[in-house]
Protein backbone atom coordinates (compact mmCIF):
# COMPACT_ATOMS: atom_id res chain seq x y z
CA UNK A 1 0.00 0.00 0.00
CA UNK A 2 2.63 2.50 1.07
CA UNK A 3 4.81 1.57 -1.86
CA UNK A 4 2.01 2.32 -4.20
CA UNK A 5 1.39 5.56 -2.44
CA UNK A 6 4.99 6.64 -2.76
CA UNK A 7 5.12 5.59 -6.36
CA UNK A 8 1.98 7.59 -7.09
CA UNK A 9 3.51 10.57 -5.37
CA UNK A 10 6.69 10.26 -7.44
CA UNK A 11 4.76 9.93 -10.66
CA UNK A 12 2.53 12.82 -9.85
CA UNK A 13 5.62 14.90 -9.15
CA UNK A 14 7.03 13.96 -12.50
CA UNK A 15 3.81 14.77 -14.28
CA UNK A 16 3.55 18.08 -12.51
CA UNK A 17 7.11 18.94 -13.40
CA UNK A 18 6.61 18.07 -17.04
CA UNK A 19 3.30 19.84 -17.20
CA UNK A 20 4.79 23.09 -15.87
CA UNK A 21 8.13 23.68 -17.56
CA UNK A 22 7.73 27.39 -17.02
CA UNK A 23 8.21 26.78 -13.34
CA UNK A 24 11.59 25.28 -13.83
CA UNK A 25 12.60 28.00 -16.18
CA UNK A 26 11.54 30.66 -13.79
CA UNK A 27 13.00 28.80 -10.85
CA UNK A 28 16.33 28.47 -12.55
CA UNK A 29 16.69 32.21 -12.58
CA UNK A 30 18.76 32.88 -9.42
CA UNK A 31 22.12 31.86 -10.71
CA UNK A 32 23.93 34.36 -8.53
CA UNK A 33 23.04 32.50 -5.38
CA UNK A 34 26.17 31.21 -3.70
CA UNK A 35 26.09 27.52 -4.42
CA UNK A 36 27.89 26.17 -1.42
CA UNK A 37 25.83 27.90 1.19
CA UNK A 38 22.49 27.91 -0.56
CA UNK A 39 22.47 24.42 -1.94
CA UNK A 40 22.91 22.89 1.44
CA UNK A 41 21.22 25.67 3.21
CA UNK A 42 17.68 26.28 4.41
CA UNK A 43 15.12 23.56 4.15
CA UNK A 44 12.42 25.58 2.52
CA UNK A 45 14.49 26.64 -0.38
CA UNK A 46 16.42 23.43 -0.82
CA UNK A 47 13.27 21.53 -1.78
CA UNK A 48 12.75 23.73 -4.79
CA UNK A 49 13.93 22.72 -8.17
CA UNK A 50 16.39 25.50 -8.62
CA UNK A 51 18.34 24.64 -5.50
CA UNK A 52 18.46 21.07 -6.56
CA UNK A 53 19.68 22.09 -9.97
CA UNK A 54 22.24 24.39 -8.45
CA UNK A 55 23.59 21.60 -6.29
CA UNK A 56 23.65 19.25 -9.24
CA UNK A 57 25.70 21.76 -11.20
CA UNK A 58 28.26 21.73 -8.43
CA UNK A 59 28.09 17.92 -8.39
CA UNK A 60 27.17 17.82 -4.75
CA UNK A 61 24.14 16.29 -3.07
CA UNK A 62 21.34 18.75 -2.29
CA UNK A 63 19.82 18.83 1.17
CA UNK A 64 16.47 17.12 0.80
CA UNK A 65 15.80 16.13 4.40
CA UNK A 66 12.34 17.32 5.34
CA UNK A 67 11.21 17.70 1.77
CA UNK A 68 8.47 15.60 0.27
CA UNK A 69 9.47 12.95 -2.18
CA UNK A 70 6.62 14.05 -4.42
CA UNK A 71 8.14 17.51 -4.75
CA UNK A 72 11.73 16.56 -5.38
CA UNK A 73 11.52 13.56 -7.66
CA UNK A 74 11.05 15.45 -10.89
CA UNK A 75 13.64 18.12 -10.14
CA UNK A 76 16.15 15.48 -9.17
CA UNK A 77 15.66 13.64 -12.43
CA UNK A 78 15.98 16.84 -14.40
CA UNK A 79 19.17 17.56 -12.55
CA UNK A 80 20.49 14.15 -13.58
CA UNK A 81 20.27 12.77 -10.07
CA UNK A 82 18.65 9.37 -9.65
CA UNK A 83 16.44 9.25 -6.57
CA UNK A 84 16.25 5.92 -4.78
CA UNK A 85 13.43 6.12 -2.25
CA UNK A 86 13.35 3.61 0.62
CA UNK A 87 10.32 3.24 2.82
CA UNK A 88 10.71 3.68 6.49
CA UNK A 89 8.05 3.53 9.17
CA UNK A 90 7.88 6.88 10.79
CA UNK A 91 5.19 9.04 12.30
CA UNK A 92 6.13 11.88 9.99
CA UNK A 93 3.73 12.65 7.18
CA UNK A 94 3.67 10.32 4.24
CA UNK A 95 6.44 10.97 1.70
CA UNK A 96 8.62 13.04 3.98
CA UNK A 97 12.29 12.46 3.39
CA UNK A 98 13.92 11.50 6.68
CA UNK A 99 17.53 10.93 5.72
CA UNK A 100 19.56 10.83 2.59
CA UNK A 101 22.72 9.29 1.37
CA UNK A 102 25.07 10.79 0.34
CA UNK A 103 24.53 13.52 2.86
CA UNK A 104 24.00 17.09 1.84
CA UNK A 105 27.11 18.71 0.44
CA UNK A 106 28.87 15.45 -0.30
CA UNK A 107 30.00 14.89 -3.88
CA UNK A 108 27.47 13.35 -6.22
CA UNK A 109 28.33 12.79 -9.83
CA UNK A 110 25.81 13.20 -12.68
CA UNK A 111 23.37 10.29 -12.75
CA UNK A 112 24.54 9.36 -9.31
CA UNK A 113 22.12 7.64 -7.00
CA UNK A 114 20.68 9.54 -4.09
CA UNK A 115 19.16 7.20 -1.55
CA UNK A 116 16.29 8.75 0.33
CA UNK A 117 14.59 7.33 3.40
CA UNK A 118 10.92 8.22 2.96
CA UNK A 119 8.41 8.06 5.75
CA UNK A 120 5.42 5.80 5.36
CA UNK A 121 3.47 7.76 7.89
CA UNK A 122 3.06 4.72 10.11
CA UNK A 123 4.42 4.20 13.54
CA UNK A 124 7.52 2.08 13.59
CA UNK A 125 7.00 -1.51 14.54
CA UNK A 126 7.34 -2.19 18.25
CA UNK A 127 10.73 -3.45 19.29
CA UNK A 128 9.35 -6.58 20.97
CA UNK A 129 7.59 -7.72 17.84
CA UNK A 130 10.48 -9.35 16.00
CA UNK A 131 12.29 -11.24 18.75
CA UNK A 132 9.08 -12.27 20.47
CA UNK A 133 8.86 -15.84 21.65
CA UNK A 134 6.18 -18.13 20.32
CA UNK A 135 3.97 -17.91 23.34
CA UNK A 136 3.56 -14.14 23.24
CA UNK A 137 3.89 -13.29 19.57
CA UNK A 138 2.08 -16.14 17.98
CA UNK A 139 -1.54 -15.33 18.80
CA UNK A 140 -1.57 -12.03 16.89
CA UNK A 141 -2.67 -13.64 13.64
CA UNK A 142 -5.16 -16.37 14.39
CA UNK A 143 -5.73 -17.67 10.86
CA UNK A 144 -2.03 -18.08 10.10
CA UNK A 145 -0.96 -19.83 13.27
CA UNK A 146 -3.43 -22.50 14.18
CA UNK A 147 -1.72 -24.28 17.08
CA UNK A 148 -0.86 -21.27 19.24
CA UNK A 149 -3.72 -19.02 18.39
CA UNK A 150 -6.13 -20.86 20.59
CA UNK A 151 -3.88 -20.52 23.58
CA UNK A 152 -3.96 -16.83 24.42
CA UNK A 153 -5.56 -14.48 21.98
CA UNK A 154 -6.22 -11.63 24.38
CA UNK A 155 -2.75 -10.87 25.68
CA UNK A 156 -1.07 -9.64 22.52
CA UNK A 157 -4.04 -7.52 21.67
CA UNK A 158 -3.42 -5.65 24.88
CA UNK A 159 0.22 -5.33 24.03
CA UNK A 160 -0.51 -3.90 20.63
CA UNK A 161 -3.03 -1.51 22.06
CA UNK A 162 -0.40 -0.25 24.47
CA UNK A 163 1.68 0.91 21.51
CA UNK A 164 1.48 4.52 20.36
CA UNK A 165 -0.15 3.78 17.04
CA UNK A 166 -3.89 3.29 16.67
CA UNK A 167 -5.40 -0.15 17.02
CA UNK A 168 -6.37 -1.09 13.43
CA UNK A 169 -2.96 -0.23 11.97
CA UNK A 170 -0.86 -2.91 13.62
CA UNK A 171 -3.31 -5.55 12.53
CA UNK A 172 -3.12 -4.38 8.94
CA UNK A 173 0.64 -4.14 8.99
CA UNK A 174 0.94 -7.51 10.64
CA UNK A 175 -0.98 -9.10 7.80
CA UNK A 176 1.36 -7.83 5.13
CA UNK A 177 4.54 -7.69 7.13
CA UNK A 178 7.26 -10.20 6.60
CA UNK A 179 8.38 -10.16 10.29
CA UNK A 180 6.14 -13.12 10.72
CA UNK A 181 8.74 -15.09 8.85
CA UNK A 182 11.43 -14.06 11.23
CA UNK A 183 10.01 -16.33 13.91
CA UNK A 184 10.01 -19.22 11.53
CA UNK A 185 12.20 -21.22 13.85
CA UNK A 186 9.69 -21.09 16.62
CA UNK A 187 6.90 -22.06 14.33
CA UNK A 188 8.90 -24.91 12.89
CA UNK A 189 9.29 -26.42 16.33
CA UNK A 190 5.60 -26.37 16.87
CA UNK A 191 4.66 -28.06 13.63
CA UNK A 192 3.08 -31.39 14.54
CA UNK A 193 5.11 -33.23 11.89
CA UNK A 194 8.19 -32.82 14.02
CA UNK A 195 6.64 -35.07 16.61
CA UNK A 196 6.23 -38.00 14.19
CA UNK A 197 9.82 -39.29 14.19
CA UNK A 198 9.67 -39.80 17.91
CA UNK A 199 6.57 -41.94 17.45
CA UNK A 200 8.25 -44.42 15.12
CA UNK A 201 10.81 -45.76 17.62
CA UNK A 202 8.06 -46.09 20.17
CA UNK A 203 6.00 -48.29 17.90
CA UNK A 204 9.06 -50.29 16.98
CA UNK A 205 9.92 -50.74 20.60
CA UNK A 206 6.40 -51.87 21.26
CA UNK A 207 6.59 -54.39 18.43
CA UNK A 208 9.90 -55.75 19.71
CA UNK A 209 8.56 -56.24 23.19
CA UNK A 210 5.35 -57.91 22.04
CA UNK A 211 6.73 -60.09 19.24
CA UNK A 212 10.36 -60.89 20.04
CA UNK A 213 10.20 -64.37 18.50
CA UNK A 214 8.90 -63.08 15.18
CA UNK A 215 11.65 -60.53 15.12
CA UNK A 216 14.32 -63.13 15.83
CA UNK A 217 13.04 -65.47 13.13
CA UNK A 218 12.90 -62.62 10.67
CA UNK A 219 16.43 -61.60 11.46
CA UNK A 220 17.58 -65.18 11.15
CA UNK A 221 16.01 -65.55 7.72
CA UNK A 222 17.51 -62.24 6.66
CA UNK A 223 21.05 -63.17 7.69
CA UNK A 224 20.71 -66.67 6.25
CA UNK A 225 19.70 -65.18 2.93
CA UNK A 226 22.66 -62.84 2.99
CA UNK A 227 25.03 -65.69 3.89
CA UNK A 228 23.57 -67.82 1.13
CA UNK A 229 24.06 -65.08 -1.39
CA UNK A 230 27.63 -64.58 -0.26
CA UNK A 231 28.42 -68.29 -0.47
CA UNK A 232 26.82 -68.53 -3.85
CA UNK A 233 28.96 -65.68 -5.06
CA UNK A 234 32.08 -67.35 -3.73
CA UNK A 235 31.17 -70.64 -5.35
CA UNK A 236 30.59 -69.07 -8.70
CA UNK A 237 33.86 -67.21 -8.33
CA UNK A 238 35.71 -70.45 -7.74
CA UNK A 239 34.14 -72.48 -10.45
CA UNK A 240 34.04 -69.76 -12.98
CA UNK A 241 36.20 -70.54 -15.95
CA UNK A 242 36.32 -66.86 -16.77
CA UNK A 243 38.98 -66.21 -14.16
CA UNK A 244 41.70 -67.98 -16.11
CA UNK A 245 41.65 -69.29 -19.62
CA UNK A 246 41.58 -73.04 -20.00
CA UNK A 247 45.06 -74.40 -20.18
CA UNK A 248 45.83 -77.87 -21.45
CA UNK A 249 49.06 -79.62 -22.13
CA UNK A 250 49.60 -82.39 -24.56
CA UNK A 251 52.79 -84.34 -24.96
CA UNK A 252 54.24 -84.78 -28.36
CA UNK A 253 56.97 -87.33 -28.88
CA UNK A 254 60.03 -87.20 -30.92
CA UNK A 255 61.53 -90.20 -32.70
CA UNK A 256 62.95 -92.92 -30.49
CA UNK A 257 66.72 -93.26 -30.66
CA UNK A 258 67.97 -96.70 -30.10
CA UNK A 259 71.55 -97.16 -29.03
CA UNK A 260 72.83 -100.70 -29.23
CA UNK A 261 76.02 -102.09 -27.99
CA UNK A 262 75.76 -105.24 -30.11
CA UNK A 263 73.13 -107.01 -32.14
CA UNK A 264 69.64 -106.02 -31.03
CA UNK A 265 67.89 -109.28 -31.69
CA UNK A 266 69.58 -112.23 -30.16
CA UNK A 267 67.04 -114.66 -31.50
CA UNK A 268 63.48 -115.96 -31.37
CA UNK A 269 62.48 -117.85 -28.28
CA UNK A 270 60.85 -120.75 -30.10
CA UNK A 271 63.95 -121.40 -32.22
CA UNK A 272 66.02 -122.82 -29.39
CA UNK B 1 47.21 -108.54 -15.10
CA UNK B 2 49.93 -106.08 -15.83
CA UNK B 3 50.30 -103.07 -13.64
CA UNK B 4 51.14 -100.11 -15.75
CA UNK B 5 53.86 -97.69 -14.83
CA UNK B 6 53.35 -93.97 -15.19
CA UNK B 7 56.17 -91.57 -15.71
CA UNK B 8 54.77 -88.74 -13.54
CA UNK B 9 54.54 -91.09 -10.58
CA UNK B 10 58.21 -91.88 -10.90
CA UNK B 11 59.27 -88.25 -10.76
CA UNK B 12 60.37 -86.90 -7.40
CA UNK B 13 59.69 -83.37 -6.17
CA UNK B 14 63.00 -81.92 -7.29
CA UNK B 15 62.62 -83.30 -10.77
CA UNK B 16 59.12 -81.93 -11.03
CA UNK B 17 60.32 -78.52 -9.81
CA UNK B 18 63.08 -78.57 -12.41
CA UNK B 19 60.64 -79.45 -15.12
CA UNK B 20 58.28 -76.65 -14.08
CA UNK B 21 61.15 -74.19 -13.95
CA UNK B 22 62.30 -75.12 -17.42
CA UNK B 23 58.74 -74.94 -18.67
CA UNK B 24 58.32 -71.45 -17.24
CA UNK B 25 61.54 -70.30 -18.84
CA UNK B 26 60.52 -71.81 -22.12
CA UNK B 27 57.15 -70.08 -21.88
CA UNK B 28 58.92 -66.78 -21.38
CA UNK B 29 60.85 -67.31 -24.56
CA UNK B 30 57.66 -67.59 -26.57
CA UNK B 31 56.57 -64.05 -27.47
CA UNK B 32 52.85 -64.68 -27.62
CA UNK B 33 52.83 -66.83 -24.51
CA UNK B 34 54.89 -64.23 -22.67
CA UNK B 35 52.32 -61.57 -23.55
CA UNK B 36 49.61 -63.83 -22.25
CA UNK B 37 51.35 -64.58 -18.99
CA UNK B 38 52.18 -60.91 -18.53
CA UNK B 39 48.48 -60.10 -18.63
CA UNK B 40 47.59 -63.05 -16.42
CA UNK B 41 50.46 -63.73 -14.01
CA UNK B 42 48.70 -66.80 -12.66
CA UNK B 43 48.87 -68.32 -16.11
CA UNK B 44 52.62 -68.77 -15.79
CA UNK B 45 52.22 -71.20 -12.91
CA UNK B 46 49.33 -72.92 -14.60
CA UNK B 47 51.43 -73.53 -17.69
CA UNK B 48 54.28 -74.89 -15.63
CA UNK B 49 52.03 -77.25 -13.74
CA UNK B 50 50.41 -78.36 -16.94
CA UNK B 51 53.75 -79.50 -18.28
CA UNK B 52 54.46 -81.77 -15.35
CA UNK B 53 50.90 -83.04 -15.47
CA UNK B 54 51.16 -84.02 -19.10
CA UNK B 55 53.92 -86.48 -18.24
CA UNK B 56 51.28 -89.00 -17.25
CA UNK B 57 52.49 -91.47 -19.84
CA UNK B 58 53.63 -95.07 -19.83
CA UNK B 59 57.42 -94.89 -20.18
CA UNK B 60 57.74 -98.38 -21.68
CA UNK B 61 55.19 -97.60 -24.32
CA UNK B 62 56.97 -94.35 -25.11
CA UNK B 63 60.30 -96.11 -25.47
CA UNK B 64 58.83 -99.02 -27.41
CA UNK B 65 58.58 -96.77 -30.44
CA UNK B 66 62.29 -97.25 -31.00
CA UNK B 67 61.75 -101.03 -31.27
CA UNK B 68 58.94 -100.55 -33.75
CA UNK B 69 61.18 -98.54 -36.05
CA UNK B 70 64.32 -100.59 -35.54
CA UNK B 71 65.87 -102.08 -38.65
CA UNK B 72 66.34 -105.42 -36.97
CA UNK B 73 62.62 -105.88 -36.55
CA UNK B 74 61.61 -104.89 -40.05
CA UNK B 75 61.31 -108.57 -40.98
CA UNK B 76 58.37 -108.93 -38.66
CA UNK B 77 56.27 -106.24 -40.28
CA UNK B 78 54.09 -108.66 -42.25
CA UNK B 79 50.71 -108.60 -40.58
CA UNK B 80 49.48 -111.76 -42.32
CA UNK B 81 52.34 -113.93 -41.20
CA UNK B 82 51.71 -116.40 -38.36
CA UNK B 83 48.92 -117.02 -35.97
CA UNK B 84 51.02 -117.31 -32.83
CA UNK B 85 53.10 -114.51 -31.30
CA UNK B 86 56.81 -114.48 -31.98
CA UNK B 87 59.01 -113.86 -28.96
CA UNK B 88 62.31 -112.07 -29.63
CA UNK B 89 65.20 -112.00 -27.21
CA UNK B 90 67.00 -108.63 -27.27
CA UNK B 91 70.50 -107.82 -26.25
CA UNK B 92 71.47 -104.93 -23.99
CA UNK B 93 70.60 -101.65 -25.48
CA UNK B 94 69.28 -98.26 -24.56
CA UNK B 95 66.59 -96.00 -25.95
CA UNK B 96 66.05 -92.25 -25.71
CA UNK B 97 63.01 -90.33 -26.69
CA UNK B 98 62.07 -86.67 -26.35
CA UNK B 99 58.77 -85.64 -24.87
CA UNK B 100 57.83 -82.14 -25.99
CA UNK B 101 54.97 -80.44 -24.20
CA UNK B 102 52.52 -78.43 -26.24
CA UNK B 103 50.47 -75.92 -24.27
CA UNK B 104 46.98 -75.06 -25.40
CA UNK B 105 45.53 -71.87 -23.94
CA UNK B 106 41.88 -71.92 -24.93
CA UNK B 107 42.35 -72.42 -28.66
CA UNK B 108 45.92 -71.18 -28.97
CA UNK B 109 48.65 -73.80 -29.21
CA UNK B 110 52.14 -73.09 -27.99
CA UNK B 111 54.92 -75.59 -28.50
CA UNK B 112 57.36 -74.96 -25.73
CA UNK B 113 60.99 -74.82 -26.62
CA UNK B 114 61.92 -77.54 -24.16
CA UNK B 115 61.87 -81.29 -23.96
CA UNK B 116 61.93 -83.96 -21.34
CA UNK B 117 64.17 -86.71 -22.63
CA UNK B 118 63.27 -90.11 -21.32
CA UNK B 119 65.95 -92.74 -21.39
CA UNK B 120 65.73 -96.45 -20.74
CA UNK B 121 68.55 -98.95 -20.44
CA UNK B 122 67.32 -102.47 -21.17
CA UNK B 123 68.88 -105.78 -20.43
CA UNK B 124 67.47 -109.23 -21.14
CA UNK B 125 64.21 -107.96 -22.56
CA UNK B 126 61.92 -110.14 -24.66
CA UNK B 127 59.40 -108.76 -27.15
CA UNK B 128 56.22 -110.45 -28.32
CA UNK B 129 55.18 -109.72 -31.89
CA UNK B 130 51.94 -110.81 -33.44
CA UNK B 131 50.82 -110.03 -36.97
CA UNK B 132 53.24 -107.21 -37.40
CA UNK B 133 52.40 -105.62 -34.06
CA UNK B 134 54.34 -105.37 -30.85
CA UNK B 135 51.98 -106.63 -28.17
CA UNK B 136 54.13 -106.95 -25.06
CA UNK B 137 57.55 -106.74 -23.53
CA UNK B 138 58.79 -108.75 -20.62
CA UNK B 139 61.57 -110.19 -18.53
CA UNK B 140 64.80 -108.37 -17.90
CA UNK B 141 65.30 -105.00 -16.35
CA UNK B 142 64.75 -101.44 -17.41
CA UNK B 143 66.56 -98.52 -15.85
CA UNK B 144 64.66 -95.30 -16.45
CA UNK B 145 66.19 -91.85 -16.38
CA UNK B 146 65.30 -88.35 -17.56
CA UNK B 147 66.99 -85.15 -18.49
CA UNK B 148 65.70 -81.77 -19.51
CA UNK B 149 66.58 -80.11 -22.74
CA UNK B 150 66.11 -76.40 -23.08
CA UNK B 151 67.49 -76.59 -26.58
CA UNK B 152 69.28 -79.07 -28.76
CA UNK B 153 72.60 -78.19 -27.24
CA UNK B 154 71.80 -77.39 -23.62
CA UNK B 155 70.62 -80.26 -21.51
CA UNK B 156 70.75 -81.17 -17.86
CA UNK B 157 72.60 -84.31 -16.78
CA UNK B 158 70.73 -87.59 -16.71
CA UNK B 159 68.77 -88.27 -13.60
CA UNK B 160 67.93 -91.87 -12.82
CA UNK B 161 64.38 -92.42 -11.78
CA UNK B 162 64.07 -96.07 -11.09
CA UNK B 163 65.11 -99.49 -12.21
CA UNK B 164 62.18 -101.68 -13.17
CA UNK B 165 62.23 -105.45 -13.05
CA UNK B 166 59.90 -106.21 -15.88
CA UNK B 167 57.37 -108.96 -15.44
CA UNK B 168 57.19 -111.96 -17.72
CA UNK B 169 54.76 -110.17 -19.90
CA UNK B 170 54.22 -106.42 -19.78
CA UNK B 171 51.39 -105.98 -22.24
CA UNK B 172 50.94 -102.67 -23.92
CA UNK B 173 47.56 -101.02 -23.73
CA UNK B 174 47.35 -101.00 -27.49
CA UNK B 175 49.50 -103.12 -29.81
CA UNK B 176 52.24 -101.04 -31.46
CA UNK B 177 52.56 -101.39 -35.18
CA UNK B 178 56.04 -102.13 -36.49
CA UNK B 179 56.92 -99.75 -39.27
Amino acid sequence: MTKRLIAILCLSGLVAAQAAPAFSQSAAAPKDVPATSDATGGRSTACSARWIAAAAEKQIAPNLVGCNIKDVTAPLLRAKIVPAPRETDNTASVGTILTQRPAAGEPLKPFGRLTLQVSTGKAPAPAQETPAPATSAAPEQPPERPPVSSAAPTEPAAASSSAASPAPEPAASAESKPPLLTDGRVEFKEVPVSAKPTDVPDSLREFITTYPLVLLVGLGIFFAAIAGLAMNGRKTGRTSSKVLPRVACEATFGPGRLVRRGPLVLGEKGDK
Amino acid sequence: MTEHVWLDTLLDGDTKADIEKHAAEAADKDYALRRLTAGLPLLRDVVARAVSACLHVDPLTVLADAWCSADDLQGYRDSTKGTKPVILKLGAHSIERDIRPVITVETLRFELGMAVTLGGAFEGVELSILKGQLISAGSGTCSLSVRLKASETAATPWKTLTSLALPAEYRFVQPLKIY
